[in-house]
């Protein structure tokens, strides 16, 4: 297993902030409102290439709805998402969704396709650049396709499983082959939430090892949230603290201590 | 929510609370005899409209020109010789049968990325095709054959159409529900991968509902066998038809022979339909 960051250490506390025009994704000043319920307050970050970012913070402080404004699935009352150099918010159909395919998203509940192979699943994440004719069914897929998909398994260590029904995998090898699909989507970007909630701490071990492995041997930007500090502190390089729609820190993981983590958590009690 | 927790006190067998004012009873009872009222009206207004009278029924079955004194003795026993001819008819019902239900899938098919609220590309286009389905289906199977025989002539392929059409309004309703009942976060994954709406309807929507539709799809075969059935009789063609024709002409022992053909393929088209809907699992 690779040990070596291939870039983007965790042991420079600021990974190239230099090159903001050149990170995958950067969020800015996001505010997000549903009915009187003010989610984000200006939550802003950047994800550099060749980095783990994890976002903590507790149950209903706007992960997930951070992540969704991220790539315009949901659209953010203000602020902006800059998605491989493209400001989303500038963007709208068809154009929206070619520029999406930048980011590549990772579920926590298992979203693969049943009753397909896991080589099916995992090609299904080239569906955005391959034209329609050679999509209409698996059998059609261009041989690169098949060809990354069969990388992608390998990369998560699933290929002997490639021709088994995505419905007969347990959690853990579910979701690998979802990274693989996410793998084969040739993002530069891959946002996962909560993948590991679902899994038990081996199967979480390993796909954080996994996703570690692709910021830093690939060079891709992930970003996932997590709900167990103790994996973001083993695992990311980098973790962003959030606590009622607000950053309240952003530092390398070395530099995050326990009453930090704690801090996120403990508003619960008192409201 | 915004009772807090109770804890228990320790050591003590918990004794029961106060339990909060049941809501007053006194206007769903008011409900319920408004409901009886409303019930027992319509039964007898049904039986007025339809001239219902028990002496009929009486002299219907039991009388000395009803069905077991006089019918009954004239259709027995079958007239065997036309065994062959009735299953050769019943074929002909079960091909219209089966054509309809294959036409029937293509239309619901080709309707169902509208039709489905959770994956339709605008919400006016979904209500149209949810009205189209509503309107096809209302109107009956027999109705429409009336109609195709205007404009076709009286051909077992009008009796395809007519339940062709009216299946589609079944069916692609069916199926719709199907898809809006089906998890949906595949179909999220693949969209949000950059698939365009139709790639992820052919590889997350059909996947996902494939086994679904074809059981629905089954259980409809056998509908649409008994319906291709009472079509042949205004001349769809088929064993409905020969069983008309041959009232017509008061042979009887032809008719119970057809009557027992009937029974016959319904029954293994029945179970065959079952049997194939229990290995889909
Ligand atoms: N579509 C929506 N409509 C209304 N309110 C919403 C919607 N989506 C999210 N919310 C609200 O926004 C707040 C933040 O939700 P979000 O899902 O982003 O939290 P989270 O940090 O991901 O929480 P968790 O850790 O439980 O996943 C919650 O109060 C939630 O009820
Ligand atoms: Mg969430």
């Amino acid at each position: 297993m690779p040990l070596q960051p291939a870039l983007g250490s965790r042991s420079s506390p600021e990974p190239s902030r230099a090159s903001a025009l050149d990170a995958p994704l950067v969020i800015d000043g996001i505010h997000k409102r549903f009915g009187a319920n003010q989610v984000l307050k200006g939550v802003g970050l950047k994800l550099d290439r060749g980095e783990l970012l994890a976002v903590l913070g507790a149950n209903g402080c706007g992960k997930s709805t951070l992540l969704r404004c991220a790539i315009r699935l949901l659209d953010p009352d203000a602020g902006s998402s800059r998605l491989g150099g493209r400001d989303l918010a500038l963007l709208k159909g068809k154009e929206l969704r070619l520029a999406r395919r930048e980011a590549a998203v990772v579920f926590q509940q298992i979203a693969l396709v049943k009753r397909r192979s896991a080589l099916d699943n995992v090609c299904c994440g080239a569906l955005g650049r391959i034209p329609l004719r050679r999509s209409l069914t698996p059998a059609a897929f261009p041989h690169e396709v098949v060809q990354r998909a069969t990388i992608a398994l390998q990369r998560v260590g699933m290929l002997d499983r490639a021709w088994q029904p995505a419905q007969t995998l347990s959690g853990g090898q579910a979701q690998r082959v979802a990274i693989a699909r996410a793998y084969c989507q040739q993002a530069s970007v891959i946002l996962a939430d909560e993948p590991v909630s679902a899994l038990d701490p081996r199967a979480a071990e390993e796909v954080m090892t996994l996703l570690g492995d692709l910021a830093h041997n690939d060079g891709l930007g992930v970003l996932t949230v997590l709900h167990q500090p103790d994996l973001a502190l083993r695992h990311a390089d980098r973790i962003v603290g959030m606590r009622v729609g607000e950053v309240v820190f952003d530092k390398p993981s070395p530099e995050v201590t326990p009453q930090e983590v704690d801090a996120l958590y403990q508003h619960l009690r008192e409201t | 929510m915004e009772t807090p927790f109770a804890a228990a006190a320790p050591g003590q067998a918990p004794v029961a609370p106060a339990l909060p004012a049941k809501p007053s009873a006194g206007r769903r009872r008011l409900v319920n005899l408004g409901l009886g009222l409303l019930i027992a009206g319509l039964l007898v207004y049904s039986w007025i409209d339809t001239n219902a009278s028990v002496s009929e029924f009486v002299n219907g079955f039991f009388g000395s020109k009803g069905l077991l004194r006089n019918v009954l003795p004239e259709s027995l026993p079958p007239e065997v010789s036309q065994f062959w001819d009735g299953f050769r008819a019943a074929a002909t019902t079960l091909a219209i049968a089966i054509l309809s239900i294959a036409f029937g899938i293509v239309g619901s098919l080709a309707m169902l990325p509208l039709a489905a609220r959770n994956i339709t590309p605008s919400r006016p286009l979904y209500e149209l095709a949810r009205l189209i389905q509503a309107i096809l289906r209302a109107i009956p199977e027999l109705i429409m054959l009336l109609l195709f025989n205007v404009v076709l002539g009286f051909s077992p392929f009008a009796a395809v159409l007519a339940l062709t059409v009216h299946g589609i309004g079944v069916k692609g309703k069916l199926f719709a529900e199907a898809v809006e009942e089906m998890d949906t976060s595949a179909v999220d994954a693949l969209r949000v991968a950059g698939a365009s709406r139709l790639q992820v309807f052919l590889h997350a929507v059909l996947p996902g509902v494939r086994n679904t539709l074809t059981a629905l799809t089954l259980y409809r075969l056998d509908a649409n066998f008994r319906s291709a059935v009472t079509l042949g009789a205004v001349g769809g063609g088929g064993i409905g038809f020969l069983i008309d024709n041959q009232l017509s002409v008061f042979q009887f022992k032809a008719v119970t022979t057809y009557m027992i053909v009937l029974v016959i393929v319904v029954l293994a088209v029945e179970r065959i339909s079952t049997e194939l809907r229990t290995r889909l699992g």
